[in-house]
């Protein structure tokens, strides 16, 4: 199912963000995706589940949420490592990557984890620079 | 023990500077007056530190002593042709500006977090000027004021309460005294406090800024809707702004980081010059992190340029999508970093964070960040406005003083000791 995606900062996240980003809080709050009702309804998925979301330039496992702020159509990830599993690198001579109003596919992902960060920087970087 | 009164927080770009903090055993006890986000970060941030230093050998992080890791970090600072020093957002002024000595000394690139979220406000001033304010104008004059792409009782929490609707000026009451609008492809938390909400469609903040300055200069829009706004509500909105007598617009990062960027920033930069000759407006960047307004302004009045300043020539440079470190990363023009107090890692898309992987790196953070799980050198370092004191700059430009709370832990120095230390090397290896 398509959406718009739009990352930024929520409450949550930011408080997870002063514990450290290797912090379960932190995971709690950063590696999740917004839905409104309506559209978590159309996904067939409840709060807690995992979905796998895709761009262009990505693809990640986070748990759907309820959203606070929901807008049907709009899929919201907090800003963060997670997020940016998917966000563009163009910058369009601005300097500045494209972080919102991105189109993503969003899918159910039952049995997926949802990756803590090294095990993500793993998958999205391809190494830690391990030896 | 008193409390210690005037605190600045060093959290967002509002540095509140009314907390008031009680210590007790060199530990943080209370927090009063702060958000929910100030009050994590001023009385929780240390709990969680991770206090070692480490430097990377056969591809593992192990601990290693100040010494050696200050040696290892001015090696590849020293070895490199063209690095990035990078971040800057949360730490003082002072440190930043021996970043700046530093890169200069390295003929490398120093950029701030700015290339990612309000450098195209930036580029816009420079392109058509601007008409900025401080936030006491806001708290005292305001009637009107207008959120734009950003979501301040989720980023910005007090922002309302001290300096715009809720706050009580010497003109204006509160909120009986303000109208509220809200412009956002969401309705917000913010927005369902707005009198007016208009919800644009995703990426199109330009074509609705443009149709409200049509609508002001009373001309007539010739379509039913622009960005997914009814004409009716563009035309009472251009009326709001044209009668009120004293606006103010703040912007966030939904205007800043769509496709349109600078370009979304310069229309509405140009939007508030067209109401000027009609009534008063201002306006302003809701700036993140606590001192990216600082990391501008030192960047800017030491070089000449506020961000993406490139040494390689031996005197300044700046030319964004060129020295910006998104670019010079997603191009993979450099060959070192220099991470101080921000996290790249995480939060610049993973293509261009994935760069990191093929270079050498130093992180100065206080916190285990992202980043520092691919630093090759890892020096942790005292909280500016809890463990350290240092010179910050408020979103609207206003310097303040972060005070030192609490001592730190026994080996862990602020950043800008660390960066003198680590230029004195650098300056000791370039020179033999």
């Amino acid at each position: 199912m398509k959406f718009i995606l739009v990352t930024g900062t929520a409450v949550k996240q930011a408080q997870g963000k002063e514990h450290g980003k290797i912090s379960e809080k932190y995971k709690e709050a950063a590696a999740v995706c917004e839905f409104s009702e309506e559209d978590l309804a159309k996904l067939g998925v409840q709060p807690g589940d995992p979905v796998r979301v895709t761009s262009k330039f990505g693809s990640v496992v986070v748990k759907a949420a309820k959203a606070r702020e929901p807008t049907p159509g709009i899929a919201f990830i907090p800003t963060g490592p997670w997020a940016n599993a998917v966000t563009s690198s163009q910058t369009r001579g601005a300097g500045i990557p494209s972080y919102k109003s991105l189109e993503v596919e969003v899918e159910p992902a039952p049995g997926e984890e949802v990756l803590d960060l090294p095990q993500l920087l793993k998958q999205t970087l391809g190494g830690l620079k391990e030896a | 023990m008193p409390a210690i009164r005037g605190v600045v927080c060093t959290f967002c770009g509002c540095t509140c500077d009314d907390l008031e903090v009680s210590v007790e055993g060199n530990q943080v006890k209370a927090v009063k007056y702060a958000c929910a986000i100030g009050m994590e970060k001023m009385s929780k941030c240390v709990e969680e530190r991770d206090p070692r230093i480490l430097v990377r050998s056969n591809g593992q992080l192990r601990e290693a002593g100040l010494e050696e890791a200050l040696d290892r970090a001015a090696e590849i600072l020293a070895n490199s042709k063209y690095p990035l020093l990078y971040g800057w957002s949360n730490t003082s002024c002072e440190a930043i500006k021996v970043g700046i000595e530093l890169a200069e000394e390295l003929g490398g690139v120093i950029d701030n977090t700015s290339c990612v979220c309000h450098g195209p406000g930036i580029e816009a001033a420079q392109e058509v000027g601007i008409v900025e304010g401080t936030l006491g104008q806001a708290r005292h004059r305001a009637d009107l004021i207008v959120y734009w792409g950003c979501n301040p009782l989720q980023a910005h929490m007090r922002h309302l309460a001290r300096y715009t609707v809720m706050s009580s000026g010497l003109f204006r009451a509160g909120r009986k005294d303000r109208k509220l609008v809200v412009v956002d492809v969401r309705k917000t938390s913010t927005a369902k406090l707005a009198n007016m909400f208009l919800q644009v469609k995703p990426g199109m903040d330009y074509e609705l800024i443009q149709a409200i300055r049509m609508a002001i200069q009373d001309e007539e829009i010739e379509a039913d809707e622009v960005a997914g706004v009814p004409v009716e509500q563009i035309e009472e909105l251009a009326d709001l702004m044209v009668s009120c007598e004293f606006g103010f617009l703040f912007f966030g990062l939904g205007l800043t980081q769509p496709s349109a960027k600078n370009e979304n920033i310069a229309a509405a930069i140009s939007l508030i010059q067209d109401l000027n000759l009609k009534t008063k407006w201002l306006l302003l960047p809701m700036r993140g992190h606590h001192n990216v307004t600082g990391a501008n302004k030192v960047t800017l009045w030491e070089t000449g340029y506020p961000f993406a300043v490139d040494f390689s020539h031996g005197y300044p440079r700046y030319n964004p999508g060129e020295t910006s470190s998104v670019d010079l990363l997603t191009r993979r023009e450099v060959d070192a970093a220099l991470i101080v107090a921000s996290d790249p890692v995480a939060h610049m898309p993973a293509q261009t964070a994935k760069a990191f992987t093929e270079i050498p790196m130093v992180v100065v953070d206080p916190l285990m960040t992202a980043s520092a799980l691919l630093a090759d050198v890892r020096m942790p370092a005292a909280f500016v406005g809890v463990e350290t004191e240092g010179t910050i700059y408020r979103m609207d430009g206003v310097p303040l003083r972060a005070k030192k709370l609490v001592e730190p832990p026994e080996g862990i120095l602020p950043d800008k000791v660390i960066l003198a230390r680590l230029l004195e090397r650098v300056r000791k290896l370039r020179r033999r």
